[in-house]
């Protein structure tokens, strides 16, 4: 079902749900399914007998102290975290596996503070220097972020990093240093899950597959319930903008499930990168054709904050998502695929390669090709990566139909360049489906261009002289037009490629506006009772990647469990 | 050079001539296409066509014109301009040779103007060019471009150093 009619269906339960809670009469017991969850006693059937009456028109199907929404690198440490404080969990995942895009992450997990591992390699570090680099003044990403939320953050991360070992996590002992805000070598990289079958990107060193099934496995051997494939639909609260959150309305299949939470509902869906409506709220350019890296297996779809702001939740810190600086926008190295990302490649024995359809031709020297935009014109040194190129790819180039974003943009090169990067330019390594296509000149090529977001045949005339203009620029060793290093190859050997190299979107930068305890508030400043937050839906803090997901899913869980019912 | 052409259908197209015009329109070369397409197209037919540069150096706008009546099918005319760099003769060898991390580096592209030669595995290269100033460019993936004056008059040699630079890889560059 496409993300509309999904969208459709969620506003549809909320509505539902809200009438109900007018009327207590109206509850159609036919519809509901009652489940027995069978599980080792850490979640309760049918009915809550104690329930009181703002919630007897609600027929709860399941019971937990604690529901995680996620079960990915901030969702499974909240689980745990639960568990251990003693509280029943269920944790709920839209997708057949777990693990979110941390399964495909490289597995390189910044957390400092001076743990073992850095007393290992006699790297000096501390919370507070961990504080005083992510709250640095002359760095884009960390200028703007919320230094309550950084302070707890410098403060947990040897916590965290002792709670990931003690729940089976392995890292390899390296040191690596961010290439962020950090001063201070706090990279190590966890070490990849040992069953091939169970790594989803295999032979690429997605690491980050031994860190999200070691959790996984230590989350179910402590009792947390882990059901996927089921997807939460809409959050529970007592009344849409006013008092405690109660639970999450479920789809799984054709199942509708209603799933109480009496301590608290922890929101770590990931984010919102694959939403076009909700990451035009920052940037009205990222309209449809930018896709989201590590699809097709995990979808940032703004689920959480959605549903979080269904009942009242505020995002926080969103000047976070444009700063232009870090990875919420990327290069896509991989090109020829829809899904090409830095270093993220389904190769064919993947699981999700049947999707992916493609491993992506990865450029090792933007000298080899040229980048125009769906007019056929070069727009920017193709040598750059920094966000002059992504400005410039997503600027208005001419569209009277689509004044907003960029379109698609294409990679061309000849065989010549093909041989220089040694790359073999058939299926699987290409997607001829939409995003790769050859011929034997140029024009013919502007022709063969058939894309989704392709709204109008590229001209052949205006790739030609594209890339006689530029080959132009060759002979004279001077791009006049975009300043390219010395470009030194011209492109007139055929048969000639065009290959998708559309900027792909990655790191959501922005989410919902917490406390420290993880608490989600409302536009107001107040708790929503019983609800959390963490991870990339989480707003205010956006050091990219791992770490701070994982310390803050473990705080939500923690401060989850001790709430009062 | 050469000169190829495509039909829309990828009908063969083995004895069509094809001829190259000057900015006049003048027909300055003319070749007739050959029978078996070019390696790796669909059905790009292509001659050699042989021209006679003009005396003085700097580029030349020119055009690739097909009739498309004396072929099988019949077809309709095509051509396409494009540009040519006029260079002096080359009169001298400039031997380069290039180091990188203090060891030779072999299969890197050594670039003068338009003029160009690959080094071989001693990291040496020959070119041969014309008198002039250039700016020596020492381009292979991997390594820093580098650019050197140079000023040739006669033959002779310069050596060149490089650094490798490394990959665009999940060290350098934040990657998930």
């Amino acid at each position: 079902m496409d993300k509309h009619a999904q969208q459709r269906r969620a506003a549809e339960s909320s509505a539902h749900i809200e009438s109900r809670h007018v009327d207590s009469r109206h509850v159609d017991l036919g519809r509901r399914s009652f489940l027995t969850t069978g599980a080792a006693g850490a979640v309760a059937a049918g009915l809550g007998a104690t329930e009181s009456a703002a919630q007897g028109a609600m027929r709860w199907d399941m019971t937990a102290d604690v529901v995680v929404i996620g079960a990915g690198v901030a969702g499974l440490p909240a689980a745990i975290a639960a568990r251990d404080a003693g509280a029943s969990v269920i944790v709920i995942d839209e997708n057949f596996d777990i693990g979110g895009r941390g399964m495909l992450s490289g597995g390189r997990v910044q957390l400092g503070g001076g743990h073992a591992l850095q007393q290992k390699f006699n790297i000096k570090d501390d919370a507070d220097k961990v504080f005083a680099d992510w709250v640095r003044h002359d760095h884009g990403e960390s200028r703007l972020s919320d230094r309550d939320l950084v302070r707890v953050f410098a403060d947990e991360n040897v916590t965290t990093f002792n709670f990931l070992i003690e729940n089976g996590v392995e890292f390899i002992e390296k040191p690596i240093t961010p290439p962020d805000a950090s001063t201070v070598d706090r990279i190590f990289v966890t070490k990849e899950w040992h069953i091939p079958s169970e790594v989803v990107a295999p032979h690429r060193n997605r690491n980050g597959s031994g860190l999200v099934r070691r959790l996984a496995e230590s989350a179910r051997k402590k009792g947390a319930q882990i059901l996927l494939k089921h997807k939460m639909t809409s959050i529970v609260r007592e009344s849409y903008n006013r008092g405690r959150v109660l639970g999450i309305v479920v789809q799984a299949g054709d199942r509708t499930i209603n799933m109480r939470a009496t301590r608290g509902v922890i929101v770590a869906t990931g984010g919102h990168t694959g939403n076009v409506n909700f990451r035009r709220m920052f940037d009205p350019r990222l309209t449809e054709e930018y896709q989201q890296a590590c699809m097709p297996y995990a979808d940032q779809n703004a689920s959480g904050e959605i549903a979080a702001m269904d009942i009242g939740a505020s995002l926080w810190a969103t000047g976070m998502q444009t700063i232009e600086a870090g990875a919420a926008i990327t290069k896509t190295r991989h090109i020829g695929c829809r899904w090409g990302y830095a270093t993220l490649v389904y190769e064919t024995d993947s699981i999700m390669f049947p999707q992916a359809k493609a491993t992506g031709l990865t450029v090792k020297d933007w000298q080899n090709l040229i980048m125009v935009n769906q007019y056929g014109k070069r727009f920017w040194n193709e040598a750059d990566g920094s966000f002059k190129f992504f400005n410039a790819a997503m600027a208005w180039h001419g569209d009277k139909t689509k004044l907003n974003g960029g379109g698609p943009i294409w990679a061309i090169f000849d065989s010549e360049a093909a041989a220089r990067e040694k790359w073999n330019t058939k299926p699987p390594n290409v997607d001829p489906d939409g995003w790769f296509f050859q011929a034997d000149t140029l024009a013919e090529l502007a022709g063969r261009i058939k894309n989704p977001y392709q709204k109008q045949p590229m001209p052949g005339a205006a790739l030609a002289e594209s890339v006689a203009r530029y080959n132009s620029f060759v002979t004279d060793g001077a791009d006049k037009d975009f300043k390219k290093p010395t470009p030194m190859h011209k492109i007139e050997k055929p048969p000639f490629f065009a290959a998708w190299s559309t900027p792909i979107l990655h790191d959501t930068n922005t989410g919902l506006r917490t406390t420290t305890d993880c608490q989600v508030l409302d536009t107001r400043g107040e708790v929503i009772a019983g609800l959390y937050s963490a991870g990339e839906t989480q707003g205010g803090f956006a050091q990219h990647g791992l770490g701070r997901c994982l310390v803050f899913g473990r705080l939500a869980g923690r401060h989850a469990a001790k709430n009062a019912a | 050079m050469k000169a190829g052409v495509k039909s829309s259908d990828g009908m063969p197209l083995g004895g069509g001539r094809v001829e190259l015009r000057d900015g006049t329109g003048a027909v300055v070369a003319s070749a007739l296409l050959g029978d078996v397409p070019w390696p790796g197209s669909e059905a790009l037919y292509w001659a050699e066509v042989a021209l006679q540069a003009p005396a003085a150096p700097g580029p030349l706008a020119l055009s690739a014109h097909f009739g498309g009546e004396d072929v099988q099918e019949p077809h309709e005319p095509a051509s396409s301009a494009f540009n040519v760099n006029v260079v002096a003769p080359a009169e001298h060898t400039l031997t380069v040779t290039v180091v990188a991390g203090g060891a030779p580096l072999a299969d890197a592209v050594v670039r003068l103007g338009p003029y160009r030669a690959p080094t071989d595995a001693s990291g040496t290269a020959k070119v041969r060019l014309a008198k002039g100033r250039y700016e020596l460019v020492v381009w292979k993936t991997g390594y820093a471009m580098t650019a050197t004056p140079v000023a040739v008059e006669a033959d002779t040699s310069v050596a060149v150093a490089t650094q490798p630079v490394p990959e665009e890889n999940p060290d350098a560059v934040w990657t998930a």
